[in-house]
């Protein structure tokens, strides 16, 4: 699959920040955006990208449906990538959220203007 | 003796409902099952078979899996559409959609908008080829179906305020019937205007 430039939204963040509490973990579409706050059917197209990114890779499962009494799901996990770089672009991003304590605190009247 | 017949009528009468109950309940579940389903069946065969063949499976197993659950099956059949229109203008089926001579750009992958306006645009022209006088065959069912719903709802929301509201049970009768003939009328009045304009 090739792999293309990922432009990473706050929905793949959710998505991604889910994934990484378990990387090494097989998910299911449903299970996956219940867990990351989605609404059911929303995380196709971000799994799609993510894929075609080169961050995730997916299966079907190996059960059979009639022992199982349901149908088989496609299960999605990180690869080494895609964790690596899920891990970065999460502590980059939240770097950026961070105040700079370096930088000196504006007065009320700085704030103001 | 009259205490026990009491108590077995009561108890006939309480399984009666919970059997009609169950068999509605189970009537009415089925029915936004096959509701929900076809929906998607809908969506998927709307879609370039790239896309189709990709995810159709997964979509029906994932709705499988929650038909017990109507409102979250339902809120999923509608974000999948969403994300399916969402997905076809992605790269990797843009691509693979490429046909020549479409619309005037080689490169350009319909979207399911443009697939679903272009149909309705051939039925409709499809129709007016058909009918010598399209305005009366089209216009005319739909502003009875606008005046019958537009006459439903001002009907039914002065009903309420009157009930709410008026506290008078002769007007709260009356004034939503006079209401409800007096759009009834200037429905037909609009209506007959513009058939005169329309001949005119």
């Amino acid at each position: 699959m090739a792999k293309t430039e990922l432009k990473i939204t706050a929905q793949m963040f959710a998505v991604l920040s889910a994934m990484l509490q378990a990387p090494e973990a097989e998910w299911y579409g449903l299970d996956l955006s219940k867990r990351s706050g989605l609404k059911p059917g929303t995380i196709y197209p971000i799994l799609n990208r993510l894929m075609r990114a080169g961050w995730l890779e997916r299966h079907w499962e190996h059960i059979d449906p009639e022992v199982e009494g349901r149908p088989r799901r496609r299960l999605y996990k990180l690869t080494g990538v895609g964790a690596t770089s899920a891990r970065w672009s999460l502590d980059e991003h939240l770097a950026a959220l961070q105040p700079d304590r370096s930088a000196p605190t504006p007065s009320p009247r700085a704030r103001l203007a | 003796m009259i205490a026990l017949v009491v108590i077995a009528a009561a108890a006939a009468f309480g399984l009666a409902v919970l059997i009609a109950k169950a068999l509605v309940v189970d009537e009415a579940r089925g029915r936004v099952q096959r509701r929900l389903s076809r929906h998607l069946e809908t969506t998927i065969a709307s879609l370039p078979e790239p896309v189709r063949d990709e995810w159709a499976e997964e979509w029906r197993n994932e709705l499988a899996a929650i038909t017990t659950m109507p409102f979250t099956a339902a809120s999923f059949v509608r974000h999948v559409r969403q994300s399916a229109s969402q997905m076809v203008g992605e790269p990797q089926f843009a691509l693979a959609l490429r046909r020549p001579g479409l619309a005037g750009r080689r490169d350009a992958a319909p979207s399911l908008m443009t697939v679903g306006f272009g149909a309705k645009m051939i039925g409709l022209a499809r129709l007016i080829r058909a009918n010598p006088d399209p305005a009366s065959r089209f216009m005319k069912p739909l502003r009875l179906a606008r005046a019958v719903s537009v006459v439903g709802a001002i009907s039914l929301s002065s009903q309420l305020w009157f009930a709410v509201v008026g506290g008078s049970a002769v007007i709260g009768l009356l004034a939503p019937g006079a209401i409800t003939i007096t759009i009834i009328w200037f429905c037909s009045w609009l209506g007959a205007r513009a058939r005169r304009n329309g001949r005119g």
